[in-house]
């Protein structure tokens, strides 16, 4: 998608980027624009796009700023904006604090937003789990003893979680997840794309988005106009 | 833009929180800078989020609550002990009439505190930083930044002031302890009567005395929180640095609430 120099900066920006610790040796030049979706090569590099670690080389910008730009406040804020699917066998190791349940999990930003309160984020957490697939609500156990398919869906149910949601990073966010629930990931990924927010879908091959039902571009009238 | 480095540089740098490094000078200023932060976020309501209240209960739960069965067994231990030395050396001086206050002195001011904070650090302390140190090794500390999570907020603050109120609490069920061992003690030596004795000893008490208990137990366990968090977070490497790890936060723990004894002993006696 071409910016006009009256467009909006793009939410995600990847300028030369060298990340640490995936297959793909090369550097990535990428901008995400409000309600895109785009496909990155890579294995497992949320935490670096996010900066909490370190890129090679390169810088990366989100809505226009890098992160060493941002204080601490700042930075949280932002990150609490930014949904993120990890790979579940990712460089970052841990899609999960260990002594938590995977429902405090996957609630656990959320009660750090201060425009919410713990039962809003409560109430949205179980109708998003509903939405996936996991009929009895988010498990409440934890991760170690967690059914690998109940875990998937438990990280889309984090993912979906802030609220506005500025990006959305998912790390090969299909990997052991089951097949009837893809069409309401599919869903609620074309829902928030509608409200402007971009996706960037990251996995070492290329998915069909066509076929998985995602259109590759929106009214762009709709989801154009300035953050 | 971020200049070029190496893997080998990466993974170092990675190894550890940005917001928590310690080393050197400017590690002592880090936890100084941690320490303010916490002591603010304590104040501040917005602070107090779900997460953040449910962690302060469990750790003045585990902290407090299950270390109440070994600190009443240490304080009727240190009761029998204490009461045996004095009257032995007050009667061997001739001062028995000052058995009373020697006591108040003896358990209040010094052994209770001393007690709860070493108490804290053998069942709290190693355990905390292992959990931390295990965290960082783990990628979760990075999860936890990933999502905008305030790590002082969620890590430092209730696994602080949990101690903090733990080892207050610890130290007041050592003093009954002692004093209720004392009294017993008394009664089966037999050569002086309890209530005169127990007249002594609260006759002899003073508000210094209570604020050198409190002080002396509640500021070196929330030290000794901060001390295992800040070494916990700032664990890198392999699963082998968390052992090291535990044994710096313990002997720093040690180290600290020696020196807040010196320095309220010194503000009490001079």
């Amino acid at each position: 998608m071409d910016a006009s120099p009256a467009d909006p900066p793009p939410v995600l920006r990847l300028d030369a980027a060298r990340f640490a610790g995936v297959r793909n040796e090369g550097t990535f030049d990428l901008e995400l624009f409000r309600g895109e979706i785009r496909h990155l090569g890579a294995n497992s590099p949320s935490l670096q796009i996010l900066g909490v670690l370190p890129l090679l080389s390169g810088s990366i910008l989100v809505n226009g700023r890098s992160w060493e730009t941002r204080d601490v406040a700042d930075r949280e804020a932002q990150l609490r904006r930014i949904g993120t699917v990890h790979h579940p066998r990712g460089a970052s190791s841990s899609i999960w604090i260990s002594n938590l349940d995977i429902d405090e999990n996957a609630r656990l930003a959320g009660h750090f937003d201060p425009e919410r309160g713990s039962a809003a984020v409560a109430e949205r957490a179980e109708a998003l789990a509903h939405r996936f697939g996991l009929a009895e609500g988010l498990p409440t156990t934890r991760p170690a003893v967690t059914a690998l398919r109940e875990q998937i869906l438990a990280q889309w149910v984090r993912a979906f979680l802030p609220e506005p949601l500025d990006l959305l990073l998912l790390e090969s966010p299909l990997l052991g997840a089951p097949v009837e629930s893809i069409p309401a990931l599919v869903a609620e990924i074309e829902h928030v794309r509608g409200t402007g927010c971009p996706v960037l879908w990251i996995s070492e091959d290329e998915p069909d988005f066509a076929k998985l039902g995602i259109r590759a571009h929106l009214d762009e009238t709709a989801v154009r106009e300035p953050a | 833009m971020q200049g070029e480095k190496s893997e080998k540089a990466v993974a170092v740098e990675s190894g550890g929180s940005r917001r928590f490094r310690i080393s050197g000078w400017d590690g002592t200023l880090d936890f100084l800078a941690l320490a303010t932060e916490c002591v603010i976020a304590t104040l501040l309501p917005r602070s107090w989020r779900k997460p953040v209240r449910t962690r302060l209960a469990k750790q003045i739960l585990f902290a407090g609550v299950e270390a109440v069965p070994f600190t009443v067994f240490a304080g009727i231990l240190m009761g029998i002990v204490l009461t045996l030395n004095s009257y032995r050396w007050l009667e061997f001086t001739g001062r028995i009439d000052f058995l009373g206050p020697a006591l108040s002195i003896l358990v209040i001011r010094e052994a209770a505190p001393a007690f709860a904070c070493v108490i804290l650090i053998a069942a709290s302390a190693s355990a905390m930083t292992t959990e931390l140190a295990t965290m960082r090794v783990s990628g979760e500390i990075d999860l936890l930044e990933s999502q905008g999570i305030n790590l002082v907020q969620f890590l430092a603050m209730p696994r602080a002031l949990g101690l903090a109120i733990a080892g207050t609490g610890l130290a007041l069920i050592f003093v009954a302890c002692a004093f209720v061992t004392a009294v017993v003690t008394i009664l089966l030596i037999g050569r002086t009567s309890p209530g005169p004795f127990f007249d002594s000893i609260f006759s002899s008490i003073v508000a210094a005395d209570f604020v050198s208990l409190i002080g002396r137990s509640t500021v070196p366990a929330f030290l000794i929180g901060l001390i295992c968090c800040h070494v916990g977070v700032n664990t890198s490497g392999s699963l082998t640095a968390i052992p090291q790890a535990v044994t710096r936060a313990m002997l720093l723990s040690v180290a600290a609430t020696l020196l807040i004894s010196v320095l309220f002993a010194l503000v009490a006696y001079l």
